[in-house]
Order: structure tokens, then sequence, then C-alpha cells
């Protein structure tokens, strides 16, 4: 009787409510010792078990120097800035579209190497052209970071012409990076902004035509600093309205203004201190063009915030001119793909579309609304997706290029973007590892130093044509993405057997058991089971009462674990699997209750 | 009480700083641990947060704040262990020597094997407003403040954790009960 079983809700407070609800004493104790270590609570010069090191406090002759170098510093700005007010050129008046280059453009992509205490070893800068290659265009080793600031890097984001500012975070603080990679030796300037502890999960900026930064000055994106890459002279911009956490998309002299995660504009007005009609205009590096040069935003409804025409169903496209009301975009000829995303075109006027493909894989579409009423498709890719449950927006545009000729897609769940050539009816290559940073033309990008291009590693099966149907009989079965090897292990367990079947035939046969071990379960042990397939993979145990475990295969996805209790003696386990299948059993023998 | 003894730690008393631990150590402890699924992390993430607590205390202004002040602190320190962490890590769950594999039998293992592969895909930020929201019970308002985004961003990713969650439990139930859906 299938009506003994919980409801999904009961089942996931169940869950969630298993576990421990008390801090071990050993915590306790090591959190005492730390605040008796520290007698001066804001010298902060504690220890801690691995990620907190000491800040030591300046001596009161450099802060004075520092406090002079600052009131010299913001001497220097008010006065610069009230020449500057009386000269603003009328262009910048609107807000700046994209730059336009005759060269083709290059995706610019950041990849963080870790040391094995989790610091920053290197930054790996990569140039990707539409046709996939890869070039580096620039290695930043984490050791010219401050100390301070080298234990997370995120937000990179590179100018036209070639420079890459990113977020810096260490342990007793973090700020903006500025490196030129066209002088690989030249020192990186970080200049520091407020910090509120921990790592801040976004962080968002845009560069301007004069080699000035907007980055984000707080970990809710609502205040924010324009940064000269120069000189690091920091002019800060008054704080967005409270309910904005968004990315910078524009900054013209009269407000700055930002995208939330629901789309909505928000503006800080600058006007308001005659001392700065005007800071910074920016060129957009990263995200999709949400705000038009008359000031019309472009929006997606999202389930979550709603939606700024009321009763819009999710994926409704709606635009809203400067002060007027927000109408509906008709995207039905587009139905039944669900719109993710969407972006201005370079024209201002048409719109470019991610759309959204398949209910539990759900894989891209790219769609273009043109200003004449044209409503067209373009390539598709995958599938992928949760192979759990239905996916919620699959994907999201991390960047267009200024000609439009290149949209990057950020894909949760892949190591890092899609580079999509728009005028490819299919996609070239596979996704990227790394973080989208922005676009260089070519001819900025081929002159920084580096290495030859290069195809890039295959991060997931290529799969350039769409089909959500099961592999067709008698291919082979693609090679499982990733390997039991790369999986880290909590501490005390060791590896003990890797057992790994290859798919073979056709899919649909029977299924055959693959038996396995034994295994000493003396001190506990752990199955990671990986397959990749049409069908699926199971495991039992011999361990009276242990229930079977299933791997959905889902035709590209990867497995995940299988613990057993402990019983004393030796485990059998067996894999059942469809012939066709590639599976992957590793096994891991630890102490459980360390 | 609270808010003298944080008085009393802003002015450097670790005896209040010992006990203002006392209060809030376990739900901050067992609210890391749900976020980042794992004890060494959570131990970690709540180690460095008091620490930066006991740093920072002298300039917090509003001592009333503190509960808030102090999650936000606890989820920017899980936000910050779970990217030191970042490359791609399967979960293992330890499991007691003896006895039953949860204590909880409303949870099977199927689906708590698909519970928790669903809840490592989604991101920290999600896993953060899922479980401040539906473990430690916060109302969505104060998550919000807590993890400095709009209200509307906490109930999308609210809605989007629970759709996920869900979605593995009926996928379980489909395939582990086939005449659920024959039925």
């Amino acid at each position: 009787m299938s009506d003994a079983r919980p409801d999904p809700q009961t089942i996931v407070a169940a869950w969630l409510a298993d576990g421990p609800s008390v801090m071990p004493d050993g915590l306790r104790r090591q959190i005492a010792d730390d605040s008796r270590a520290s007698p001066q609570q804001s010298a902060g010069a504690l220890s801690s078990r691995s990620v907190v090191r000491a800040l030591r406090p300046l001596p009161i002759t450099g802060r004075l120097v520092v406090v002079l170098v600052l009131l010299g510093i913001m001497l220097a700005l008010v006065i610069g800035t009230a020449l500057l007010g009386g000269s603003i050129p009328d262009q910048l008046r609107a807000i700046v579209p994209p730059e336009p280059s005759e060269d083709p453009y290059q995706a610019v992509l950041a990849r963080v190497d870790d040391t094995p205490e989790g610091a920053v070893e290197g930054i790996d800068v990569v140039a990707v052209r539409a046709d996939g290659r890869e070039r580096s265009i620039g290695r930043i080793d984490g050791s010219r970071l401050p100390t301070w600031a080298r234990d997370f890097v995120n937000g990179p984001v590179v100018s036209s012409d070639g420079w890459l500012a990113f977020r810096a975070t260490g342990p007793s603080g973090h700020g903006w990076a500025f490196v030129d990679l066209r002088a690989p030796d030249a020192p990186i300037r970080v200049v520091t902004i407020p910090w509120w502890g921990g790592f801040p999960s976004r962080a968002s900026g845009a560069w301007g035509p004069d080699g000035r930064f907007a980055g984000s000055a707080s970990e809710y994106h609502d205040t924010y600093d324009a940064i000269d890459r120069a000189t690091g002279a920091v002019v800060e911009i008054p704080g967005l309205p409270a309910d904005v956490d968004g990315q910078p998309v524009a900054l013209d002299p009269s407000r700055i203004r930002a995208l939330t995660d629901g789309g909505v504009a928000g503006d800080a007005w600058l006007m308001a201190d005659p001392q700065r009609p005007g800071l910074l205009a920016l060129y957009q590096s990263t995200g999709p063009r949400r705000i038009i040069g008359d000031g019309t935003v472009l929006d997606v409804c999202d389930v979550g915030p709603g939606c700024v025409v009321p009763d819009l169903h999710d994926g409704a496209v709606t635009i809203q001119g400067q002060n007027g009301t927000p109408i509906a975009v008709d995207v039905s000829r587009l139905l039944p793909d669900r719109v993710v995303d969407a972006s201005y075109a370079r024209d201002g006027a048409s719109i470019w579309l991610i759309l959204q493909r398949g209910a539990e894989a759900a894989y891209p579409v790219l769609g273009r609304l043109g200003a004449d009423g044209s409503a067209t498709t373009f390539g598709a890719y995958g599938p992928f997706g949760a192979p759990t449950g239905p996916a919620e927006d699959c994907c999201t545009i991390a960047g267009i290029a200024p000609d439009d000729s290149l949209i990057a897609l950020d894909v949760p769940g892949l190591p890092g973007p899609i580079i999509w050539p728009t005028e490819a009816e299919a996609l070239l290559s596979p996704a990227h590892t790394g973080t989208f940073a922005g676009f260089l033309p070519a001819s900025v990008a081929d002159a920084l130093p580096g290495g030859g291009w290069m195809d890039p590693p295959s991060t997931m099966p290529d799969v350039p044509q769409p089909d959500l149907s099961p592999p067709q009989p008698g291919g082979p079965a693609p090679a499982p993405t990733a390997s039991a090897a790369t999986v880290e292990m909590p501490s005390g367990f060791q590896l003990v057997h890797t057992e790994l079947h290859e798919g073979t035939g056709q899919p649909g046969g029977d299924h055959v058991a693959y038996s396995i071990g034994p295994f000493d379960s003396g001190h506990g042990l752990a199955f990671v089971l990986t397959c990749v397939g049409a069908s699926e993979a199971r495991l039992t145990t011999d361990v009276p009462g242990d229930e079977a475990w299933t791997n959905r295969c889902l035709g590209g996805t990867i497995g995940g674990e299988r613990s057993v209790p402990v019983t004393g003696g030796p485990v059998m386990a067996t894999v059942t699997a469809d012939p066709a299948t590639t599976w992957q059993l590793t096994v891991y023998a630890g102490s459980p209750n360390p | 009480v609270r808010a003298r003894l944080v008085e009393q730690a802003q002015r450097g008393d670790s005896a209040a700083f010992d006990a203002l631990v006392e209060l809030d150590g376990d739900r901050c402890y067992a609210a890391a641990y749900r976020i980042l699924r794992d004890a060494d992390w959570a131990h970690d993430a709540v180690q460095a947060a008091f620490l930066q607590v006991w740093r920072e205390l002298p300039r917090l202004r509003e001592p009333t704040r503190y509960e808030v002040w102090l999650h936000r602190i606890v989820v920017n320190a899980c936000y910050m262990e779970a990217r030191r962490h970042r490359r791609w890590r399967l979960h293992v769950r330890p499991l007691p020597v003896d006895g039953p594999l949860s204590g909880d039998p409303t949870v099977s293992v199927d689906d708590r094997d698909a519970i928790e592969r669903a809840f490592a895909r989604l991101t920290p930020e999600q896993r953060a407003v899922f479980v401040l929201h539906h473990h430690a019970g916060m109302p969505l308002s104060e998550v919000a403040e807590v993890v400095g985004v709009p209200l509307g961003t906490v109930k999308s990713r609210l809605h989007y954790a629970a759709r996920v969650l869900q979605g593995a439990i009926a996928a379980d139930s489909t395939v582990a009960d086939p005449e659920v859906t024959t039925a």
C-alpha cells in the first residue's frame, strides 16, 4: 500500500530535523580559547583551526600616515570632481551602450587554482574564440596578492583594453584587485573595501571608458565605489534604495543603475550632491543588457519575486519605459519553450531570449524577437539539468558581446559558461571551465602574452543536437563525466576498491548482477556509484536491513554516494545494471564516527 | 539577558561572551551543519563565525540586533567554508556504529539518499534560506535580513529549493514504488 508513505514535506522536514542540534564540546572549548587568546577584540590576532590568521595592527605612526594620505586623496577628489562637473560631455548624459569593435570578440574566463590549504594558488586567464578554442592570456600568481586577500577570489571583470578586476578576500578583509594583463610583471593594486566577515557570495562591477571601475562595496550590493585603477583613488557612490541588491549596469552623470535578481532597476541619484554631478560612465561587461539609453527596462518575470505586470506567468517578458506603464512582450510564438532570460540586442530594440525546453532534462534554445516583429529560434544545446526533479531556469546570460556575436551562458552544475556564437545553428564547443569575465576584441586579446590556441578539455558529454529520447541502440556509451578518483572523502576514509564496467551492446536488455567484494566492514564503508547510460544502476549489499539504492543515470549525469552501516563482518556488494550502462563502483573504508 | 550579555562582551568580558556562546552556539552549529551537510565544515564555520563575533562586537551599534547580526556572520562563514571546498565533492554521511541508519523512521534510506543528492546541488545561498526558514523557523523577512537579499529573492530561493527537494522525493518514489503511479 502506497498510502503509508509520508508526503514529501514531512519527509524533508524529518530529514532536516535529523542531525546534530548541540555544538560539540570541543568546538565550545576552542571558541572559548579563541576569545581568551585575544585580549583586544578589534586587533583580532587569534588562531583558528584552519582559516583565521593574525591581523597585525599598524603602529601609531603608520596610522597617522594613512590618515594624512586619505585626507589628501579626499581633498584631491573634491577639487577634481568640482572641476569635472562643468565639463561632462553631453554624450555621457545617456547610458553608455556597449562599445562595438571591428574585431571579432573573444570571451574571457578566469580559472582559480587552490593550494591544498584552500588559498588561491593562481588565476589563469583564458580567451575563448567563437570556434571554442582557448588560449591562455595570463597567469596571476596568488603570491602576488596581499596575504590578507588570498583566500578567495570572485567577480572577475575584464576591461576592453585588457585590465582584469576581481574581488579578493582573505580572513581579515577584502578588496578589488586590478591587474594589467598587458604587463604581467606589474604590481597588482588592491583597493580595500568595508568588510563584514565571510566571503561575499557575489561581487559585481563594471568598467568605465576612462579606466575607472564601479565595484560593489558591500556584500549587499547596495553601495558602490568608483575606483581609479591607475591611482587606487576611490569615490564612494551613494547607496542604492534599500531593497536593491543588484548588478550595476549603467552609471550616467545623474545616477547609477543596478538590476536585482527580480529584474527591477534601482537608481541611486547622484544629483543630490552638487559637488559630484557625474562620476563615471559604464560599459556593461557582464550580464544581460536590461536597460537601454532612454531608461527602458527589460525584465523577465520570475515566479519568486513576481512581475511588474500583475498576473503574468513565470517567464513572461516585460518592458517598462522610464515613467511609463510596463507592458508584456508577446512571446506566444515561442511556446511551449519558456523564457528564462532576456537581453536587449545591440540595436536596443530587438531582444535575445534564452528559452528552456524539456521538463526534467532541460536545455537552452537561443531565440530572438526582432524589432521588425519576427520571432526566430536558433541553435540549442543539451540536454542537461536536474536529474531528480524539474529544473527551474536552466541557465542565465552571463554576458553578451558588444557586437552580439557571442553570448555566454551560465548553467548550474557546469564548471563554467557555454560560449554561444549567435550566428551558429548549433553550438560548436562544450562548456568551458572558469568564471566568465567579459569580452575582449581580438586586437586586444591577441596582443596579450600567453600560449597558443588549443581545443578545450571536454567537460561534459558533447551533444550538439538536443534530443530528449534515450540514446540510440548500438551507440557507444559515453564515458563517465566524473570518476571516483576525483571524489573527496571525509578525513579517515580511504579508497579500498574501484570497479569499472564499460557499457557495451544495446540498452534495454536484461539487467545483470555483478557481485563485488567482500569488504571488511570493521571500520565503516562508503560506496560511491556513478553511472552513465540510458537506464539505471542499482546497488545492494548483504547487510541485514540495508535497502537497495538506485542511481538513475539519466543519460549523462553522475551519480551519488551510498553508505552502509558497520556490521562487524565482511560485506558483499552487488551492482545490477543494464549491460549497456557504464558504471563505476568505488569503495571507501574508514571510521564513520571519528 | 542577551542584550546585557552583549553589552558586557562588547567591553571585553569574555565570561559574558562565553555565556552568549552557550545561549546561541547550539542553534548556530545546527544551522551550519544543515547548510554545509558536513560536521567538520560546520565546526570550522562556527568557530570562524564566533571568532568574528568576538572581534567585531565592539562595533555593533545596536545590541538588540545581536541575533540577526550573529546569524548573518554564521551564514557568511558557511558561504566561506563552502567556497573553500568548492571542488566537486560527494557527501558521505557518517553512520552510527550501532543502531539504525536514521533516528527518524519517517525518512527511508532511499529518500535520504535522494534528498542528500538534491540538496548537494543547491547553492549555499539557497541552502541557507531553506535551513533558516524551515529548520531555524525564521520568518522570511528575518531570513532576508540575515542573508542580505530582498524578500523576493528569499522567496525565489526557497521556492526553488523546495521544488528540487520535493522533486527528488517524487522521482525516487516513482522509481522505487512503481505501483504509486499506476494505481
